[in-house]
């Protein structure tokens, strides 16, 4: 056998230049060749066979381009065929077929295309593929591999045979330099030659190996590939295919069994020190590398004697010693050959040397079991060809690792699916993975310390694992690839995505599936991960301070796809749940109504989304009504400078406000008390009970708002008695509760028959104190028991006027006690005062005037009487108060002037006649023709007994004044005789002066008495209707008590 | 022999140390490289070096000036180079404050504007509102303050309308899209470069075109693509305007001669020019769409899907318009693989509700 000697200044590598150059032309216009290439990675061969018919007549490509599409065409289909898979055998044969007429109908139609020659290399090719694919085919005919092999052979024959004459014709009849460069020509036209050559011999290896071993058919094929080789080697020894050859040459006389022959040709190559530095060389001197190991190997094993197996040893470690990193190597799938190579040799060398009881000896085995042991492990862990075979190998030899070192070299990792090749394969695969995973994962939810931080540890890498096999199960799929496997796919991506927490792509996919497949059975699955996976985003942005209107609008989006689509799903509930939350935190409550519109009454959040927006519908409403009384006080106190036009107006917006309050009580009710009805009790929907509590006492239905307050389980006044965080912690939660619960309880007092009251009562009571206690602004209280003694002054009345006088007692007496407590406050504002004396006064008034009632008995009387006084004294204590406090609330002279006036009045209520005209008399001293204090004045001088006083008034007349100070009935009467506007002071005045003298009458004054009966006499004359139906009878009285 | 050799290195060293410690102009194309010397004046137009004619400013790639912050010479170059993130990172760490030369100092500030805006165009849909928001900011505080007298100026002004015409599209927002011609308006009437006009024409016939006023972008297109200018640059404007009547005619059902317009841009086109092309194929699928050409669509949108992706909005339009394709076509998995790559740039693209 020769030995190589390769001159290093010929090791240029030479590139088959035309195969390799695109097919079309790309310098005008259209990139035909990227674009074909960019299609065939995709998988679109009908799409590029498209465009290639395309190009007939498209503009944007050359003369050139256009000669050639039979060729691209061929090419197309071609590539097309090899991407079928060999289980598909027939479709595959056909579609090569299909490229092989293609090519040769190329060469028959342009035998001089300077491509046609390449075509005849391109059909010896496929044929070659054929044959490849017959004999890895279970089942296929061998005959027929051959068949093919036989004609590649003659394509590429054929080939050389063309080439050949193509350069014996340039160098008979050189083309004019000047137009044509012959050696680029010659170049050309040799690398063609070159590769058809070694196809050649590549096609009688491959025959060779369509024979069984020992047949004696297979030994003379590979003796032709031997010769091939070596021949075409000897010729172009200087490039790399040519030392291709030489290893092919070498595997050749292996497969014969010819050894040495067989180590000289990988030797040739691997002796070579110059070689080894050349990088573009390392692939073949790996593979080179590879074979010879095996054969060393082989040598190891059968050498005599260890001393003549250490020298191959030595050798054979030292030439496949590879430099690099542990990672790089293990992703060559030739380096790792390589080390799997050098791991058996080791475990063969050490075998052979274990006997030997030197003390070197000893060590060196010590360390070749330690080397393949760890070698075999790291290969058993890493996919490839050697997979399995390391797997087995380290099982062997580890418990020979443990014997001789003493430690446990473990078990390799997981070694993973191995080669996976079809979508269907990938798929199984993937759901085996994802078995796993959701094993792991119910293991970890009972797991806990360190065993969980395990588990969590490989449910990182199955899901790895998984996301790698769903990925490369979705490029392996195809347009036969079935709907429902893909949407498996899709599905499981989006889980998995999710369990990884990669939320966008989780989202996008899952996404995808909801709306690109929405029949698949994991369509509604996926959409509600892609909905939290949007979610989870969304609240990422928001923690961030970032922009949420994209997360925002995605979510509605997606949730208005799934609750259409699937509107029943619970799924669809949770879309319009979170898009609820979403519209209210836009403000957009017409949204959210229409979305819970969406939602199905059976959905789990169908209560808590009544609740949400019954809240929100319920605070609409109370800011509606409080600008609708702002707006409508302001109007009714600049309506008279208004015009007509602006009145109707004004006027039209508030009618259009106030009609919007009742529908919007419409809304929240159902809301509020379904959504209380269905919830599960619970302190937190204590806000929607206080809600619909003040709902109810708005609209007059005390006993339904008392009901919810008063809640076992939520009520706020119940939850307030017994001292709930829940409410307490919320700064003046507790007084707005009893503000509502005074006012329900208020309106209560009025619904409520007589057994019922007393124990509303005591709670009304009770809720007072509490209000007065909770609260830190005392205007507040005072401001809520106005608000509870005007409802219940309301009631009074009603009640009175439907003649339940026992209700109205019994309100009386609940208004009176908050009149005083409001009067009692130190800091109730003068309109708040006003109002507590004037309704005293007036209920003053009611009880003396059953006091008066003389079908009363004496007893009912009494106790009337004991009432007006105790009435008229607490008003007296307001308008003291008031008066008191007069500068304070910078009151105007004429309201002090009213204050005593009342005062006055109450005091004669109180029978303290001697402070009444006291305090009148300062009223007069300001205001000495005030008509009404007049009255009053009088008055009071009537009812101390003061008669004459009282007709002739009192005090000393100052100078050029012809009246009292007080005037007296008589110089009152003769002030407003005549005058509309005091007709009744008139008539009051005249008869009180009758009765005055009446009275002067029965206590012994005859005078007196006649000039009553004068009086009245002439007053009749004067007149004669005595002041129509109001007086008459009085005056009437007034004669007959005179006769 | 060692002498001479320990000398030659000190002179370089000398010499190098000379360099870094002037300011130093680099132009476009490297002809000439660079110069160096002390900025004695700027101005948007004109930037002059002493003792140097002034050099005109559109011929100026970028300028280091003496003693600016590493940062700012880091960011510049990321910027320069297209890697936006890591320039604004870059940029982030210069203390405006503490750069002395008011140039360098609006330097700085410049290239934060021209970062966010460029970061902004490539960004995912979800972050570009704010992004352009924030460049927004940026570069109108440039051109409003520290930028008035410099180089950047109408570079500022256009990246403005850029941004504008971006915020535009997102919200089909009127006052945006003005706002955009406004900017360009205003750079074509104070840049004395005839290729700079043009260009700014070009971009407010694009900005009608975007906003739907397709009258006023074609009157604009056939007066760019008849320009009597000529160049390279000139020609990629001149190319667009042709794409952009060709786009005009076919919408009007003139789709035969809108073809042939496309045809004659791209053999007159650089395989380079890959905005260009996309530009090209994505007229040229709307004309066979048009013309009821539905395999001549699909190839031409392929072209861009396969090729010329690199404009976001322009593929979005090609993978929206691909999957109904495949989908007619009965290649319902290719449609889907469309559709998914069409999710994953733009979850909300217009393309996908269509």
């Amino acid at each position: 056998m020769r030995h190589l000697r390769i001159s290093p200044i010929l090791w240029g590598v030479v590139l088959f230049a035309i195969a390799l150059t695109p097919a079309a032309s790309s310098s005008a216009g259209e990139d035909v060749d990227a674009f074909l290439q960019a299609l065939y990675k995709r998988n679109y061969f009908d799409t590029a066979l498209e465009y290639i018919d395309q190009l007939k007549t498209s503009p944007l490509v050359d003369e050139d381009t256009k000669k050639a599409i039979p060729l691209l065409h061929a090419r197309t289909e071609q590539y097309q065929a090899r991407a079928i898979p060999d289980a598909r055998l027939a479709d595959k044969e056909a579609a090569f077929r299909k490229a092989i007429a293609s090519y040769l109908a190329f060469t028959k139609s342009q035998p001089n295309h300077p491509r046609a020659v390449q075509s005849l290399v391109d059909v010896g090719a496929i044929y070659r593929q054929m044959a490849k694919a017959r004999t890895e085919s279970e089942g296929a005919s061998v005959a027929e591999a051959r068949g093919f092999l036989k004609q590649s052979e003659a394509s590429y024959a054929a080939a050389i045979k063309k080439l050949k004459g193509s350069l014996q014709a340039l160098i008979a009849n050189p083309p004019n330099p000047d137009q044509v460069d012959v050696s680029v020509v010659r170049t050309a036209i040799n690398a063609q030659l070159v590769g058809a050559e070694f196809e050649l011999a590549e096609v009688a290896f491959d025959t060779a190996n369509t024979y069984k071993e020992g047949d004696a058919e297979r030994k003379r094929q590979l003796g032709i590939a031997a010769e091939r080789f070596e021949e075409f080697f000897d010729d172009h020894g200087d490039l790399v295919i040519g030392m291709q050859a030489i290893v092919r040459a070498g595997q050749c006389y292996r497969d014969m069994g010819n050894i040495a022959f067989a180590l000289s040709c990988f030797e040739s190559i691997l002796d070579d020190p110059d070689l080894a530095r050349l990088k573009v060389l390392r692939p073949l001197r790996l593979e080179t590398i590879i074979e010879a190991m095996v054969l060393w190997t082989r040598q190891i094993k059968e050498a005599k004697k260890y001393s003549k197996a250490l020298p191959i040893f030595e050798r054979a470690f030292r030439i496949s010693e590879l430099r690099g990193k542990k990672e790089d190597l293990q992703q060559d799938p030739r380096a790792l050959s390589v080390l799997y190579q050098r791991a058996k040799l080791a475990a063969t060398m050490a075998n052979r040397i274990k006997a030997i009881r030197l003390r070197d000896i000893q060590k060196r085995y010590r360390e070749l079991i330690e080397y393949a042991t760890e070698t075999f492990k790291m290969i058993a862990e890493t996919e490839g060809k050697h997979q399995t075979d390391a797997i087995a190998a380290f099982k062997k030899i580890a418990p020979i690792y443990k014997e001789v070192t003493g430690d446990d070299p473990g078990k390799p990792k997981d070694p993973g699916p191995g080669k996976l090749e079809t979508f269907a394969d990938i798929l199984k695969e993937s759901r085996k993975s994802y078995q796993r995973w959701t094993t792991t994962l119910g293991a970890i939810a009972e797991a806990s310390g360190a065993e969980k931080a395990e588990l969590e540890k490989k449910s990182v890498e199955q899901l790895e694992t998984i996301d790698g096999l769903l990925r490369m199960a979705l490029d392996k799929s195809d347009a036969d690839t079935s709907l429902s496997d893909l949407s498996d796919v899709y599905s499981r991506m989006a889980i998995v995505y999710w369990y990884q927490k990669r939320y966008p792509e989780a989202a996008v996919v899952g996404e995808h599936l909801a709306r690109r497949y929405p029949e698949a059975m994991s369509a509604r699955t996926s959409a509600d991960i892609a909905l939290k996976s949007w979610n989870k985003m969304y609240e990422t942005t928001k923690q961030a301070g970032g922009d949420i209107a994209f997360e925002q609008s995605q979510i509605v989006a997606l949730g208005m796809y799934v609750s259409e689509r699937w509107s029943d799903s619970n799924e669809a509930a949770d879309a319009l749940y979170r898009m609820i939350a979403f519209a209210l935190e836009k403000n957009d409550l017409d949204a959210g109504l229409s979305y819970l519109a969406r939602m199905p009454e059976t959905a789990p959040h169908y209560p808590s989304s009544q609740l949400i927006l019954g809240r929100r519908v319920w605070r609409k409403h109370q800011k509606l009504r409080y600008e609708y009384q702002k707006k409508n006080a302001a109007f009714q106190k600049q309506k008279a400078n208004l015009d007509e036009a602006a009145i109707a107006e004004a006027e039209a917006e508030l009618a259009t406000m106030k009609a919007q309050l009742p529908e919007l009580i419409a809304k929240v009710e159902p809301m509020l008390s379904q959504g209380l009805a269905a919830s599960a009790p619970n302190p937190r929907l204590t806000y929607d009970a206080l809600f619909l509590a003040e709902l109810f006492t708005l609209t007059n239905r005390p006993e339904k708002a008392v009901k919810w307050l008063e809640n076992n389980s939520f009520g706020p006044l119940k939850l307030l008695d017994e001292n709930a965080a829940i409410i307490t912690q919320q700064q003046g939660m507790p007084t707005s509760i009893y503000r509502t619960g005074l006012q329900s309880y208020a309106k209560l007092l009025a619904a409520i028959d007589a057994d019922a009251f007393p124990a509303a009562r005591t709670r009304f009571d009770d809720l007072m104190v509490k209000l007065k206690a909770s609260a830190n602004n005392p205007a507040l209280v005072t401001s809520t028991y106005h608000l509870a003694g005007k409802i219940i002054e309301e009631n009074i009345a009603k009640r009175a006027e439907a003649g339940d006088e026992a209700a109205a007692a019994r309100l009386t007496e609940a208004f009176k006690h908050i009149l005083v407590e409001i009067s009692s406050d130190k800091d109730a504002s003068h309109p708040m005062l006003f109002w507590v004396a004037r309704s005293l006064r007036g209920l003053g008034a009611a009880s003396q005037a059953l006091a008066d009632n003389a079908s009363l008995d004496r007893a009912s009387r009494d106790a009337h009487k004991k009432q007006a006084a105790k009435s008229y004294g607490d008003a007296a204590k307001a308008y003291e108060s008031l008066a008191k406090k007069a500068r304070g609330f910078r009151l105007s002279e004429n309201q002090v002037i009213a204050i005593n006036l009342a005062l006055a009045e109450c005091q004669l209520g109180m029978e303290e006649y001697g402070q009444a005209i006291t305090t009148i008399q300062k009223v007069l001293d300001k205001k000495p023709n005030y008509i009404s204090a007049q009255l009053t004045a009088a008055k009071a001088l009537q009812l101390s007994g003061s008669y004459k006083e009282a007709i002739l008034g009192k005090g000393e007349k100052k100078r050029g004044s012809s009246r009292r100070p007080i005037w007296g009935w008589r110089a009152l009467a003769s002030k407003v005789d005549g005058d509309a506007n005091y007709q009744d002071a008139f008539f009051e005045a005249s008869l009180s002066a009758i009765t005055c003298m009446t009275k002067l009458g029965r206590a012994g004054d005859a005078k007196s008495l006649s000039a009553a009966k004068r009086t009245l006499r002439n007053f009749k004359i004067q007149q004669p209707t005595l002041g129509g139906p109001k007086w008459k009878p009085l005056f009437e009285a007034a004669e007959a008590d005179l006769k | 022999m060692k002498t001479r050799i320990s000398m030659t290195v000190v002179a370089i060293l000398l010499l190098s140390n000379a360099v870094a410690s002037a300011d130093s102009v680099y132009f476009h194309g490297g002809d000439p490289p660079k110069a160096s010397g002390k900025i004695t004046d700027m101005s948007p137009t004109e930037v002059s070096l002493s003792g140097k004619a002034p050099f005109s400013a559109d011929a100026i790639h970028y300028i280091r000036f003496e003693g600016e912050p590493k940062a700012l010479t880091i960011g510049r170059k990321y910027a320069l180079s297209g890697r936006y993130a890591k320039a604004m990172g870059a940029l982030k760490k210069v203390k405006g404050a503490s750069i002395e030369n008011p140039s360098a100092k609006a330097d700085h500030a410049f290239y934060e504007g021209y970062c966010y805006a460029h970061y902004a165009f490539g960004a995912a849909a979800s972050k570009r509102e704010q992004l352009l928001k924030s460049a927004e900011r940026r570069l109108s505080a440039f051109v409003g303050s520290g930028g008035k007298n410099n180089y950047h100026l109408f570079e500022a002004r256009e990246l403005l309308g850029d941004v504008a015409l971006a915020k535009a599209k997102l919200k089909k927002d009127a006052a945006e899209f003005g706002k955009a011609r406004k900017h360009y308006s205003a750079v074509s009437k104070a840049a004395p470069w005839p290729a700079a006009k043009l260009r700014m024409d070009m971009k407010t016939a694009q900005a009608f075109q975007a906003e739907g006023k397709a009258n006023e972008a074609a009157s604009l297109f056939e007066q760019i693509a008849k320009s009597n200018l000529e160049g390279p640059e000139v020609d990629a404007y001149k190319g667009q305007a042709t794409l952009g009547m060709a786009n005009a005619m076919a919408e009007g059902g003139r789709a035969g001669e809108a073809i042939a317009m496309v045809n004659k841009v791209i053999l007159a086109t650089d395989p380079k020019q890959h905005d260009v092309l996309a530009q090209a194929y994505l007229v040229m699928g709307r004309c066979a769409r048009v013309g009821g050409k539905s395999k001549e669509e699909l190839i031409a949108y392929l072209h861009i899907d396969l090729l010329y992706h690199q404009d976001t909005e322009i593929h979005e339009e090609a993978l929206g318009r691909l999957a109904k394709l495949w989908s007619a076509a009965d290649q319902q998995k290719r449609a889907s693989e469309a559709e998914l790559k069409l999710r994953s740039i733009n979850p909300q693209s217009k393309w996908l509700k269509r």
